[in-house]
This record gives C-alpha cells, sequence and structure tokens, in this order.
C-alpha cells in the first residue's frame, strides 16, 4: 500500500539571489499548497531554476524568506540557513545524476541509508517504490546501462522513496526523445497526485507547463510575471509577454483606435489593417499588443470575387506544414503580417504561394499590454 | 540547523592559501630577493641591497650561455614537434601497419629518464672512443659524429621530448569527427586541401601548445648540458646556475640573478603561449570520438613504417644496447667494432657490485621514500586544491588555481635554490634531511598533479553531488560515497604521475641533498663527474629498468593523465 506522504506546503518571500552584481533573481513571492504541483515557466536565464536550486538549499538566496510546512528552511534576515542535507526535498536533475558507480537498487536505497533505517525497511521500501516506477527487473543493473527514460525513473524513485518534504523537478524531461517525455509526464503527474507530494517543476516548454501544473508562474528576467492555473493563464494572459510563452504565437505591436459597443478597434503599426477585439486591454505599460492563438484563425482560400468580412487578412501562403492532426500555415498579409495558423479540420489544398485568407473572432484577439501594472 | 561561522568557513581556504604561500611563493621570492643582496639570507653574514649581482648576466659565460640556451631550445623543440606530428599523424590518421605499436613508440620515450638518456647518448657519440664512432671508424666512414656540441644537445633534447607533442597532437587528430573532413569534400576540397584548410587549423592550436611545453622544459634542462657539455665546457643558463652554486667559492647571489634571467625567459615563452593560443581553442568542436576516416598510404606506408622503426631504434633499441654494453664491459677501453660486440670482455661482476654499492642503495632506498610521501601528500592536498578551485564558491579559489599553476613557469634549479634558502634558516630542521627535497618536488609538480586532478574533478557533474546532498548526506559522505568513488581513476592515475615523476627528477633536488640524502637520480649526475663510465651506465641502467619496470607496472593507472 502507497503511503501518502504528508503534504508541505511552500512559501517564498521576497526570495532575491544575486551572482556577484548579477541579479537572478528580483524579489519573488510563491506560495504553493499542501499537494499541489507548480510550474515555473520562462525562458534560459530567467531565474526560474535559481529559484528553485533556493528552495533545494543548493544556493544561499540574497534575501528573502522560504518556508517549507511552515517553518523556516531560509530567511535572511533571522540568519536561518538549513543545510540542503537537512531540508528533505527531492530533486529530479535535467541530468538524472544517477550515480554511476552504483546498480539502481543502491541509487534508490541511498537517502535511506543516510536516515540510517534498518535493512529491512530499506529493502521493502526500495522494492515498493522500484515497483510502482516499473523497475523492478532493473533492480541489480549497473545504473549506466540503463536508457534515459530508465534513469530519469530511478532518478524519480530515489526521491519518492525518502517520502520528502517536497519533490523539485528541473527539467527532467527535456534530454528525453519526445514521445517517452510524453508518457513520462503523464506517468509523473499520476504519481505526483497518488502520493499527493507538494512539487515544483522548471520548465521552458508550455505545453509541459499546461498539461503538468495546478499553477503556474511564468517568470521573465528574475520576475514572475504572472500566477495563475493553466486554464486562466491560457484564456486571460495578463501582458504580451505571458501570452507569447503560453503559445499566442501572433503578436503585433499596435495602438487602440476607439472604443465602441461592438468592440475596440485596434490599428496594427506600420500598416493600415485594424482589428477589432472585444477585450478592453487591462492596465499596463510597454505599449498595447493584439495577441491572438494560431488555433484561433480560421483559414480558406482567398477569392477576389467573394465578399471579405471584417477581421480577416489577405495574403499569400509562404508555407504549409502537416502535422497529422493540424496543418501549420504561414502566412504573409499584404498588409506587411506574418502569421501562424494551425488549422485543424480537413487540410486544405492551400500551397505555398496560394492566395488566402484569416478570419479571427472579435474574442479571440487579446490586447495586452507588454508588462501588466501589477 | 545552525550556519557554520565565518571563522569555520573560512579556516579551511586560509590553512590551504597559508601552506601554498609557503610551498610555491616563499621560495620564488627568497630568490628574487638574494638577487638583490649582497650575501645570502640566513647566511650568518649581513646583507644589503646590491644591483651588482647583475653583473654576472653580462659575463661572457652568461651571454654564451644564453645564445647556447636559445639555440638548443629552438632547434630540439623543431626537431620534436616535427617527429611528433609526423608520428601522430601516421598512428590517428593512415592505415600504416601495426598501427597501435606506433602509439607505444610515440610515448615510450616519456618513461625514459633524460638523465639516462643522456649517459646512452655520451656512451654512444661523445668522442673517438664512443661506440658509433669506433664502428664508423671501422667501416672507413671520413666523418665521425660529436655529441658534445650544440648539435649533439639539440640532437638528444628533440629525441627525447617526442611524447609530448605526439601525445597532444595525436589526442586533437582523434578529436576532430569524420563528419568536418566529409563537410569539407561535400563541399569541393580533396584530401590535400582538406588537410591544409580544415585539419592542419584545427590541430595547430596542440601544436603551439606543445611547442611552448617543449620548449620550457629544454630551457630549464640540466642533464644534457652537464653530462654532454660538462667535458668541453659548453654551457646553457641552467647549468650556469648550478656552476655559480656550486663552484668554490660559490656565488649564490649571482646565481639567483643568473636564475631570474632563465625565469625570464620561460614566463616569455608561456606568454607567448597564451598570446598564441588566444581564442584557439577547437576542443569544443569534438563530437564523441567518431569513426575516423583512414588515409590509405599504398606503398608508401613502408616508408611510414621505416620512419617508425628508425626512430624507435635510435631513440631506444641503441641507447639500451649501449647502457647494456657500458655496464657489462670489464674494461672501458674498446680497440675496434669487433671487439665491441667481444663476449668474452663482458663481465656482469661490475653491475653486481654496483647492486650491492651502499651509496647506489642508500639512493633507491632515499628515492623510493621521497617519491611515496611527495605522492601521497602531494595527491591528498593537490585533491583538496581542486575540489576547492573547481566545486566550491569559497573566495580565494581564484588564486589557488593562480598560484597552484605558478610553478609551471619556474625553473627547477630556481625553485631549488629557494627551496635551500627559504627553509635553511627556519626553526624546522628540515636541511641535510630528505624531507628537503620533499618540499622542493611538491610545488615542482604541482601544476601537472593540479591539472590532472582537476580534469578528473570536472568530468564529475555536479548534480551527482546536489543529488547525493538532496538525499540527506553530509558534504563529508558526499564526498566519500559518490564523489570519491567516482574519481578514483583519476586520483590513482594522478598518484602514479607523482611518483614516477617524483623518481626521474634530477633539477628539483639540486643544492638540497647531503652525502647520505641523495636519491638515485643525484647518484647518477654526480658521479658522471667523477668519471667513472662503467659505474655511471650501470647506475643508469639500473635506474632505467627501475623507471620502466614501475612504469610498465602503472600503465593502466596512468593513462588517463597522459
Amino acid at each position: 500500500m502507497v503511503r501518502v506522504i504528508d503534504a508541505m506546503s511552500i512559501r517564498i518571500k521576497g526570495l532575491k539571489k544575486k551572482f556577484g552584481s548579477f541579479v537572478a533573481v528580483h524579489g519573488v513571492d510563491i506560495e504553493v499548497p499542501e499537494g499541489k504541483m507548480l510550474v515555473l515557466l520562462g525562458p534560459s536565464g530567467c531565474g526560474k531554476t535559481t529559484t528553485m536550486r533556493c528552495i533545494a538549499g543548493l544556493e544561499a538566496p540574497t534575501e528573502g524568506i522560504i518556508e517549507l510546512g511552515g517553518q523556516p528552511v531560509f530567511d535572511s534576515e533571522r540568519r536561518i540557513n538549513v543545510p540542503v542535507n537537512h531540508r528533505n526535498v527531492g530533486m529530479v536533475f535535467q541530468s538524472y545524476a544517477i550515480w554511476p558507480h552504483m546498480t539502481v537498487t543502491e541509487n534508490v536505497a541511498f537517502p535511506l541509508k543516510m536516515q540510517k533505517l534498518p535493512t529491512a525497511e530499506v529493502e521493502e521500501r526500495v522494492a515498493e517504490i522500484l515497483r510502482i516506477v516499473g523497475l523492478e527487473q532493473f533492480r541489480d543493473r549497473g545504473a549506466t546501462s540503463l536508457s534515459g527514460g530508465q534513469m530519469q525513473r530511478v532518478a524519480l524513485a530515489r526521491s519518492l522513496v525518502m517520502r520528502p518534504a517536497v519533490l523539485l523537478f528541473d527539467e527532467p524531461l527535456s534530454n528525453l526523445d519526445a514521445r517517452l517525455r510524453d508518457h513520462l509526464r503523464v506517468e509523473l503527474r499520476e504519481l505526483q497526485t497518488r502520493f499527493n507530494i507538494t512539487s515544483v517543476f522548471v520548465t521552458h516548454d508550455q505545453s509541459e507547463a499546461l498539461s503538468l501544473a495546478d499553477q503556474i508562474a511564468v517568470m521573465n528576467t528574475g520576475r514572475v510575471l504572472q500566477a495563475d492555473d493553466p486554464v486562466t493563464i491560457y484564456q486571460n494572459p495578463h501582458s504580451s509577454v505571458v501570452a507569447d510563452f503560453i503559445g499566442y504565437r501572433n503578436i503585433f505591436p499596435g495602438a487602440v483606435r476607439q472604443g465602441g459597443d461592438d468592440g475596440i478597434l485596434f490599428a496594427l503599426d506600420e500598416s493600415s489593417f485594424e482589428l477589432t477585439s472585444v477585450h478592453p486591454p487591462p492596465p499596463g505599460e510597454g505599449g498595447i499588443f493584439a495577441c491572438v492563438r494560431p488555433e484561433d484563425f480560421e483559414i480558406e482560400a482567398h477569392r477576389p470575387d467573394q465578399p471579405v468580412k471584417p477581421n480577416t487578412f489577405i495574403g499569400e501562403v509562404t508555407s504549409a506544414s502537416f502535422m497529422g492532426s493540424y496543418t501549420q500555415y504561414r502566412v504573409r498579409s499584404t498588409t506587411g503580417q506574418v502569421i501562424d495558423v494551425f488549422h485543424n479540420r480537413a487540410p486544405l489544398d492551400l500551397l505555398p504561394g496560394s492566395p488566402a485568407r484569416l478570419h479571427v473572432a472579435p474574442k479571440s484577439v487579446l490586447l495586452l499590454p507588454m508588462r501588466s501594472a501589477s | 540547523m545552525r550556519r557554520a561561522t565565518v571563522a569555520e568557513r573560512s579556516a579551511v581556504p586560509v590553512l590551504v592559501l597559508v601552506t601554498l604561500f609557503v610551498l610555491v611563493v616563499v621560495p620564488i621570492l627568497m630568490v628574487v630577493y638574494t638577487a638583490f643582496r649582497d650575501a645570502v639570507p640566513f647566511s650568518g653574514s649581513e646583507s644589503h641591497f646590491t644591483l651588482s649581482n647583475f653583473g654576472a648576466l653580462f659575463e661572457e659565460k652568461t651571454v654564451s650561455a644564453a645564445i647556447n640556451t636559445v639555440i638548443v631550445t629552438i632547434g630540439g623543440t623543431l626537431m620534436a614537434t616535427a617527429i611528433g606530428c609526423i608520428l601522430a599523424w601516421l598512428a590517428a590518421r593512415t592505415d600504416i601497419p601495426f598501427k597501435p605499436l606506433v602509439h607505444v613508440v610515440g610515448i615510450l620515450p616519456l618513461f625514459i629518464s633524460m638523465l639516462a638518456a643522456t649517459v646512452t647518448w655520451a656512451l654512444l657519440g661523445a668522442g673517438n672512443s664512443a661506440y658509433l664512432n669506433i664502428i664508423l671508424a671501422d667501416l672507413g666512414a671520413p666523418f665521425r659524429i660529436e655529441m658534445r656540441s650544440l648539435a649533439g644537445f639539440i640532437f638528444v633534447e628533440g629525441l627525447y621530448h617526442v611524447p609530448y607533442p605526439f601525445l597532444l597532437v595525436y589526442a586533437a587528430l582523434s578529436l576532430i569527427t569524420s563528419d568536418i573532413e566529409e563537410a569539407a569534400a561535400v563541399h569541393g576540397a580533396n584530401q590535400f586541401q582538406t588537410t591544409m584548410k580544415i585539419i592542419f587549423p584545427v590541430v595547430l592550436p596542440a601544436i603551439l601548445g606543445s611547442m611552448i611545453l617543449n620548449a620550457v622544459m629544454m630551457v630549464e634542462n640540466i642533464a644534457v648540458p652537464q653530462i654532454l657539455g660538462g667535458p668541453v665546457g659548453l654551457e646553457t643558463l641552467s647549468i650556469r646556475v648550478y656552476y655559480l652554486m656550486n663552484r668554490i667559492p660559490s656565488s649564490p647571489t649571482q646565481a639567483s640573478a643568473v636564475a631570474l634571467l632563465l625565469a625570464a625567459i620561460v614566463f616569455a615563452l608561456i606568454y607567448a603561449q597564451n598570446f598564441v593560443l588566444k581564442g584557439r581553442d577547437y576542443r569544443t568542436i569534438s563530437g564523441k570520438g567518431a569513426q575516423q576516416k583512414v588515409m590509405s598510404l599504398g606503398n608508401w606506408r613502408y616508408v611510414a613504417a621505416g620512419f617508425v622503426v628508425l626512430y624507435f631504434t635510435v631513440a631506444i633499441v641503441l641507447p639500451m644496447l649501449a647502457l647494456l654494453l657500458g655496464a657489462l664491459r670489464a674494461n672501458a677501453y674498446i680497440a675496434n667494432t669487433a671487439a665491441m660486440f667481444d663476449v668474452a670482455q663482458l663481465s656482469s661482476d661490475r653491475l653486481l657490485s654496483i647492486t650491492s654499492d651502499s651509496e647506489v642503495i642508500n639512493g633507491l632506498k632515499n628515492s623510493l621514500v621521497v617519491a611515496f610521501v611527495t605522492c601521497v601528500f602531494g595527491t591528498g592536498f593537490f585533491f583538496i586544491l581542486a575540489y576547492i578551485v573547481h566545486r566550491t564558491r569559497i573566495p580565494g579559489r581564484k588564486v589557488i588555481e593562480y598560484i597552484a599553476m605558478m610553478p609551471l613557469a619556474i625553473p627547477a634549479t630556481l625553485l631549488a635554490m629557494g627551496v635551500l634558502w627559504a627553509w635553511i634558516g627556519s626553526p624546522i630542521p628540515v636541511y641535510g634531511t630528505i624531507y628537503i627535497i620533499i618540499l622542493s618536488f611538491l610545488p615542482r609538480f604541482m601544476p601537472q598533479a593540479f591539472r590532472a586532478l582537476s580534469s578528473s574533478v570536472m568530468q564529475v557533474h555536479e548534480d551527482l553531488e546536489n543529488a547525493a546532498l538532496l538525499c540527506g548526506a553530509t558534504r563529508a559522505q558526499t564526498v566519500w560515497k559518490v564523489f570519491l568513488p567516482l574519481v578514483r581513476g583519476g586520483v590513482v592515475s594522478a598518484a602514479f604521475l607523482l611518483f614516477v615523476l617524483s623518481l626521474r627528477e634530477v633539477g628539483g633536488a639540486l643544492f638540497l641533498y647531503t652525502t647520505n640524502t641523495r636519491v638515485l637520480s643525484i647518484v647518477v649526475f654526480e658521479s658522471y663527474e667523477n668519471g667513472s663510465w662503467d659505474f655511471v651506465a650501470g647506475v643508469s641502467l639500473l635506474y632505467t629498468v627501475l623507471l620502466g619496470g614501475i612504469t610498465l607496472l602503472g600503465l593502466k593507472w596512468l593513462r588517463p593523465s597522459l
């Protein structure tokens, strides 16, 4: 019987980390409730890995408070810094970090041996966890003879077996090939909910973030730009930078022309084109952008004799890639925009060079500032 | 759950820095200081500031020694580089027969001490009574070879420094994946153009790097000028320093000044290396030792094999035969070629008497103790250095790395002088014991061992240690259970390297030994001065067999450090 771990919440307040004069993390506040999975999403160098390493205790923050289960493990003012080996935090590394001189069993048993548990209990718990991650038949194998996916399972087992207060994932799937990645991602989420472990997962892959998270925190230049549940963040990003990270491939600068009952008119920069949106832009700075997801465009062949609806770009297909469940088109509009479209109905007869028209409903056009006000 | 205090956290780096300072920096400062004084520090006599020591630099003997040093270094480096590059290319990129043996031939001279090698070439080619000249005379050849000349210096230096260019260029060649050659072919280059425009530029840094390395070793070499140059008064700067120290009355302050000139030359070479190699490190282009294309030599493969055999014969076979002959001859006088190979003239008496000679046995014992202690302490200390530099964020780790690499630019003679003066006046009575030799060997081999250990430390991904810490292991447990098992191969290799280097070393032990604390290399070095060639040959033979045997035993472990 799988023992459900007594989950602990994570609370981070005012976390700052400097490396010399470089500020990697700029005052981050994060809360992860018990048993939930937080995904830190952002480009490389955005501070997400540094934030996670601070939770683990692998980096000492310059400033701030980190609490696990209500207990401070780091507090710059009270000069508390619990060493990494006393935090009871599990971590799955991008490089797997499987010890090559030990067998699978020895790798997984290591944390329990460090706790000086009786041999019988160690054996029992290791056998159980290896069964759960599906590695029973590899227990006596040298760790280096395993495939990437198997190594990552060993790493997961090694972290789970110690019944950690929280579990950290540092881009654990990025070294695996696409099929295995999907497979392991589902499994990982299953195990995390089954064991009810509070987790933090770092990635730069938006689909990974959306599918795994209870909560996503989008980070850039050392700050959390927006933290919300996946559905909210996907439907309602607060800024064009966040929209960019979670899959709004079409982002056009411009300016609001006029507001009206049937929508807001938005003029695209360096172009005669105007888009209508029903969403007034939230407060913010850095200019306003019209953001449209590629799957929200309807694409069809353009015939000059047919009337054109409003909110429709006219242009020429520059590339068409059949992706199986959808077709990806890139269209250059006559008004100068390059637009990506995912068409997920029956493939059209649109080859590069074909004239096409792209319609987007006003409710699918988000007008967003570059940075949100908060 | 308490934080380590500032004092606790800085205790280790401070201790390490102080040790490094005493081992490396103090001896160097002692020499610099002495060069500007009119008497040696701690000698009992009062000393004053002076610049007069530098007058020694303009003496005729020093000037000609400096010129000789430059000529020998350039000539020897060119010769070693040419042979090393050809061997490396043959071993890495052609279909030459018995390829693995070519590799062995390329590194074999590494395991022959320069001292013994020089002794053999004195036997083979110094003067008309040398073995090769006797054969030449009997063949009626109109010329004789003369090793006691600058050409002889160049020949011996060039012959035995081949392994360094060989190893570096071979490594560079084997890191080039076929991809980049195939890409050149696809884009229209023929084999020759590919070699000249792709391969050569990519291995050029390795060639230049090995040239500088060789040049530094040749500048500070002391065996060649002592054994080949001594009888005819042909000097290089390093032996000039030695003579200034050892002549009666000795001129240690002038020796310091000349040693600084020697150091300046080495420093210029290392500066040149940094300048030339800047931005030229192509090592990162390597893939994973992918399948390599091999060039078909056709009938030239026999010419190539002939070249390898010739090098092997000249560098190894002839010298070993000469050493055997020199050690086994009952009578040093040889009338002609027939007499040379006359079995009746051979006797093992002398060789046997050498094995029971108290001086030799004592030297052997000292050598082994010195090598063992240097190896144990060195490996431990340099491992801590490498770990601190590459695995911690302790402030001062850059300084540690800098000091650890510093002895690379310090000639052995200078270091030995500095160690002598640093410890002779210290309250710790190490002078006159073998421990002062160890105190010289530790800094001397620090760069090589530190580098070897650093590369094994860096090969272990940091996450492997972090994972253990996260599992609840302490830092000490992490090092013991995860880190050490993973670097064991590299550590053993570095320890072995230290052991062999200590056994071979001559220069670092100069000025530091007394009658009872001579190491084996010093026994050879000194006994040459007494002129009994059968003794020198016999001890050299023993020395070579000892080094060769130990190296063969440990070859498996030594590999990663080569």
